[in-house]
């Protein structure tokens, strides 16, 4: 008995062959010549040998060649790895189908082969483990169940025996003990194409959209939306995307790709301080976070070398936010702090933040005494405000000497 | 034909010629070695007016063409000009100028290697790359590598410093055509020198540092490089043209800079009678806004029939197809027997 | 112990690989970087020092300027290209898209055993390989003065050691993040979502008693984490191919690997190891990587 999906296949292409065929003139007599040929053209017996025969015109892989250039021809790889949580995007730690590429005339095969059965595993699975009951359906008075089978299958070898790889795929040397391996680097289509399907049931899914509407009416939702940013997209094939492979077809030639830059120093936020950098440029608000968690290590009951050390991390996280700023500084124009706006502006700040006095800052001994001190200053009154609703005499102003010491052992990083 | 293992299915070269990005500066003619600023690009939108070709249904019908001419034709547009008060555009980039044509940078083929080695080398030592080289100088001189910005300009100079050292040459570029390679002074015939020298390996580098100067008049615009956008954004109302910047500075891509630089091909078939004028040294001959290729196969005037003629040790016909063949090298590129397609 | 270094300041690099894997785009692929100092170490050995071996190197990103360009209502970039050559037909070809991106960047090479070399004259090898022979991550140099050319500098203590950091600065250097995905990858999730997880930004609602609702965004975890291209994973046996590079060398097909990774100002550490990446190959798993010396977690 065959298989109802298979059966399903043989019709619709049967009945595509029919509309592409019968016209509003044709007569009935053409008409039922055309269906009897149909019948016949489109029962396994006769289509699945002709399939096995074209079979071999298409190669089913998981890093197609024209990835890297569209006429780069190369033997087709299969590749498989075990799955390993080593922290790596990589074939074997996703799991996905395999790409086909080929003569277009003979894709159907490949969606017979993908065609899933009763038991939800596809005919190709079933070729490869020769299941029984594949053998039973594929078996014809004239055309033998291993040609039908090897001929099928010949959509995963080479006819080739000899590996070819390309001067169009890029070819890397890497340093192996004394010596080199030459890696020939393929796309992996499928993990590529399955990272962009992900993104997208990120982006589209209804649970998404639902939140997206919510978040838009500022309405409260139980669900969460997430979001990928600043994503690129590149194509294959351009107008052709077919002729790369039938995955890069069914994504409109066009991938994804994840921004991996460095932060940019935000040169046209930042303020140029006329008068004090403590007072313009750093906001103690922006530090509530740590200054809170500060808070609650200091006032702790509990005094052990645990607690001083997270104490002294955080700490240190609030001055690297501030040298960030001071770096921004610095990268601005040098000699900004000339301009008659920044008359006011203490000399060593000045040393301190215009890049200008970048050759001399790190020997200036002076400079950093006064700027530790200020910053020690500005540490205790930022950490008051923030933590305190009323006025606690000597919160902070306590800690100075300890804010002192931690900026000291930052002294590499403020010069 | 050549042997198999003769041939090499990887082969490679790197450019010999490497320009920087042109930066792009307003100035005045009088206080041009003084005060310049960078030029930046600005988005206007622009009301265009219908010009293309109207489909003849249209054109036909004045009522439709009435229609179809007062429809808004809304455009973005990026444009750089000068100042009001400026009247000279300052172009500004380096050229690096590098050894090493004889040793490609990938070859799978020993065989091969040896006699395109030596090939190289032999033309090295006979000829020197001086005209090569002089070509080169000449396509400097003429501020050729200022493409349309040159056109129209009242006064043009190019300015060329050797980097870390006292050499410099201030060039009239007025005084050499673009149509030919005929012009020749004391200054270009220095500056050509210092070129082949370094292409051919007795200084191991050369670094130019050029400006030059179109006096355009006051406020015109400029024309930085267009960016190509492979859109995928597929929203409406982008811009229609995207300007190539650099931080904020009006910018001529590197490519386009080489491409001039490189424009030194007059040994193709049918120059004369084609009137086209010299063309970019590329291994068919193709000019990308013309669309055409001028060294076709099928007369065997392109680079990789003639490549392996010379890379074999075979004569070529004439020097001028050596010229041809050393100007690919330079320019580098991938030329494997597998590149061929 | 003391450890040598060269340091090669503000280098201008145009039109860099920026397509470091086929999932991500930018800063260029870390094999690329150790890739260049290997080739340096090549180009030095070839020039009367034989001995000379580069063990590791950092790089500090100053600036970066990727080609892509976003119209005002994308949601995606897309990338700029180059005008491909015309074919012999004078057709433009079907091209592939080249992603590129223009950098200035400081190298930090570290010397393995440097004896006694004039160092003058190794100054002035490196100097005109970088200026004449080297491209580095697929891009041009571009060196308009000669202030990018590099020193020696000897490191004795942790004092000099973070000194040396600071040289690096205004900058950002990569640390590796893999203990990220690892984390997440052994509580089953597959490697994209694990890589996914720490990317995406979620926007999440809540609800006071006076029933304000307010949407906040997070991401889940603090630091500048971006994926990054750290080599590459052997897919088939090794052996001998038609139309490689060269015969003599054993050839296999591989694909680039990508995990996690977070970009730092180098001012905020405190040892060099921790920005200093060497080759490691773990041929069991046919994996062909560049490390951290020092893993930061």
């Amino acid at each position: 008995m065959l298989d109802p999906a298979i059966q399903q296949f043989l019709d619709e292409r049967k009945e595509v062959w029919l509309k592409k065929k019968i016209k509003s003139n044709t007569s009935a007599e053409e008409q039922a010549d055309f269906e009897r040929k149909a019948a016949s053209t489109f029962s396994l017996s006769s289509w699945l040998p002709d399939a096995a025969k074209r079979a071999q015109q298409l190669s089913l892989v998981s890093h197609p060649g024209k990835f890297s250039h569209p006429s780069a021809k190369i033997s087709p790889v299969i590749a498989t790895a075990e799955r390993k949580a080593d922290g790596y995007l990589r074939t074997g730690n996703v799991e996905v189908g395999l790409d086909v590429f080929g003569n277009a005339a003979a894709m159907d095969v490949y969606k017979f082969l993908s065609i899933e059965l009763k038991d939800k595993q596809t005919v190709l699975e079933h070729l490869e483990a020769q299941t029984p009951e594949i053998e039973t359906q594929f078996s014809f008075p004239d055309t033998t169940f291993l040609e039908i089978s090897d001929g099928l299958l010949a959509i995963k070898q080479s006819d080739e025996n000899a590996v070819k790889t390309s001067g169009k795929v890029k070819q890397v040397y890497f340093p192996v003990d004394d010596d080199y391996h030459l890696l020939s680097i393929l796309t992996p289509s499928n993990v590529m194409y399955k990272l962009k399907e992900r993104i997208n049931t990120l982006r589209f899914s209804d649970e998404a959209k639902e939140a997206r509407e919510a978040r838009k009416k500022n309405q409260y939702s139980e669900l969460t939306l997430s979001d990928v940013f600043d994503l690129s997209v590149i194509g294959f094939g351009g107008t052709k995307p077919q002729n790369i492979s039938v995955l890069n077809s069914q994504n409109g030639g066009a991938a994804y790709l994840l921004p991996s830059l460095p932060p940019k120093l935000e040169k046209r936020k930042i303020r140029r301080p006329k008068e004090s950098f403590f007072k313009e440029v750093l906001w103690a608000k922006r530090y509530t976070e740590e200054f809170q968690t500060l808070h609650k290590l200091l006032v702790s009951d509990a005094n052990n070398v645990h607690i001083r050390h997270k104490r002294d991390s955080v700490l240190r996280s609030i001055i690297y936010q501030v040298v960030d700023q001071v770096w921004t500084l610095r990268s601005l124009d040098a000699g900004w702090s000339n301009s008659e706006s920044c008359d006011a502006l203490p000399k060593p700040q000045k040393i301190w933040l215009d890049q200008q006095y970048g050759g001399d800052r790190k020997d200036d001994k002076a400079c950093f005494d006064v700027i530790s001190f200020e910053l020690a200053k500005w540490l205790s009154k930022a950490y008051k405000d923030v933590v305190t609703k009323k006025k606690e005499v000597g919160l902070g102003d306590d800690q100075l000497p300890h804010f002192e010491s931690i900026i000291d052992q930052c002294k590499e990083a403020l010069l | 034909m050549a042997k198999k293992e003769n041939v090499a299915s990887v082969l490679a070269f790197e450019k010999k010629l490497v320009p920087s990005d042109g930066f792009m500066y307003g100035t005045t003619w009088e206080g041009r070695n003084d005060t310049v600023s960078p030029l930046k690009l600005k988005e206007k939108s622009v009301r265009g007016t219908i010009s293309n070709r109207l489909k003849a249904a249209i054109k036909n019908d004045p009522l439709k063409l009435n229609a179809e001419v007062e429809k808004p034709n809304l455009q973005r547009v990026d444009s750089c000009a000068l100042a009001p008060e400026q009247d000279t555009l300052k172009l500004s980039f380096t050229l690096k100028v590098l050894s090493g044509v004889e040793q490609p940078s990938a070859c799978n083929s020993e065989v091969f290697l040896a006699s395109y080695s030596a090939a190289a080398k032999g033309y090295i030592e006979e000829k020197g790359f001086t005209e090569l080289a002089r070509r080169y100088a000449t396509n400097i001189a003429s501020g050729r590598f200022l493409w349309r910005n040159r056109v129209g300009s009242e006064k043009l100079e190019v300015h060329v410093k050797v980097s870390n050292s006292d050499e410099a040459w201030v060039f009239d570029s007025t005084a050499f055509s673009t149509r030919n390679f005929d012009a020749s002074t004391t200054e270009l015939e220095a500056l050509a020198a210092k070129i082949a020298d370094a292409l051919s390996g007795k200084t191991s580098f050369l670094l130019l540092e050029i400006n030059a100067f179109a006096q355009i008049g006051k406020a015109q615009d400029v024309y930085p490089s267009e960016e190509l956008v492979l859109d995928k954004g597929n929203s409406k109302g982008g811009k229609s043209k995207i300007l190539y910047h650099i931080n904020d500075v009006a910018g001529m891509h590197s490519q386009k800079v080489g491409n001039a630089l490189r424009t030194i091909d007059t040994w193709y078939p049918d120059f004369e009678t084609l009137n086209v004028g010299p063309i970019a040294i590329e291994p068919y001959g193709a000019v990308t806004n013309l669309g055409k290729a001028y060294r076709n196969p099928k007369v065997k005037a392109d680079f990789f029939t003639l490549f392996d003629k010379f890379a074999q040790g075979e004569k070529l016909e004439s020097q001028e197809e050596e010229h041809y063949v050393m100007g690919v090298l330079v320019r580098g590129g991938v030329f494997g027997e597998s590149g061929k397609e | 112990m003391s450890r040598d270094f060269l340091l090669i300041p503000n280098i201008r690099i145009h039109n860099a690989n920026a397509l470091s894997s086929p999932y991500t785009i930018g800063f260029p692929a870390m094999t690329a970087w150790v890739g260049a100092m290997h080739a340096l170490q090549r180009h030095v050995q070839a020039q009367d020092f034989e001995d000379i071996e580069f063990k590791s190197m950092a790089v500090s990103c100053h600036d970066f300027d990727l080609q892509t360009h976003k119209g005002e209502n994308d949601y995606v970039h897309s990338i700029i290209g180059t005008g491909n050559p015309l074919d012999k037909a004078g057709n433009r070809p079907s091209f592939i898209e080249e992603a590129r991106i223009h950098l200035t960047v400081s190298l930090l090479i570290e010397i393995d055993d440097l004896g006694f070399v004039d160092f003058d004259e190794l100054r002035d090898v490196v100097d005109a390989c970088l200026q004449g022979k080297m491209k580095l991550a697929g891009g041009d140099i571009l060196t308009s003065d000669w202030s990018s050319s590099c020193e020696l500098v000897t490191v004795d203590s942790n004092t000099e050691e973070r000194q040396l950091l600071r040289r690096l600065m205004p900058g950002h250097c990569l640390l590796e993040r893999k203990d990220l995905m690892e984390q997440s990858m052994a509580e089953g999730q597959d490697g994209i979502d694990a890589l996914l997880d720490y990317l995406k930004v979620t926007h999440a609602s809540q609800q006071d008693e006076k029933e304000k609702v307010t949407w906040e965004s997070s991401r889940e975890t603090k630091g500048w984490i971006v994926p990054v291209a750290t080599g590459f994973h052997g897919i088939s046996e090794l052996g001998q191919a038609l139309q490689q590079r060269d015969a003599d060398t054993p050839h296999r097909f591989a694909e680039s690997i990508i995990t996690l990774g977070e970009f730092v100002m180098p001012y905020r550490l405190s040892e060099l190891d921790q920005i200093l990446w060497h080759y490691d190959v773990d041929a069991e798993n046919n994996l062909y990587l560049c490390r951290q010396n020092k893993p930061t977690h």
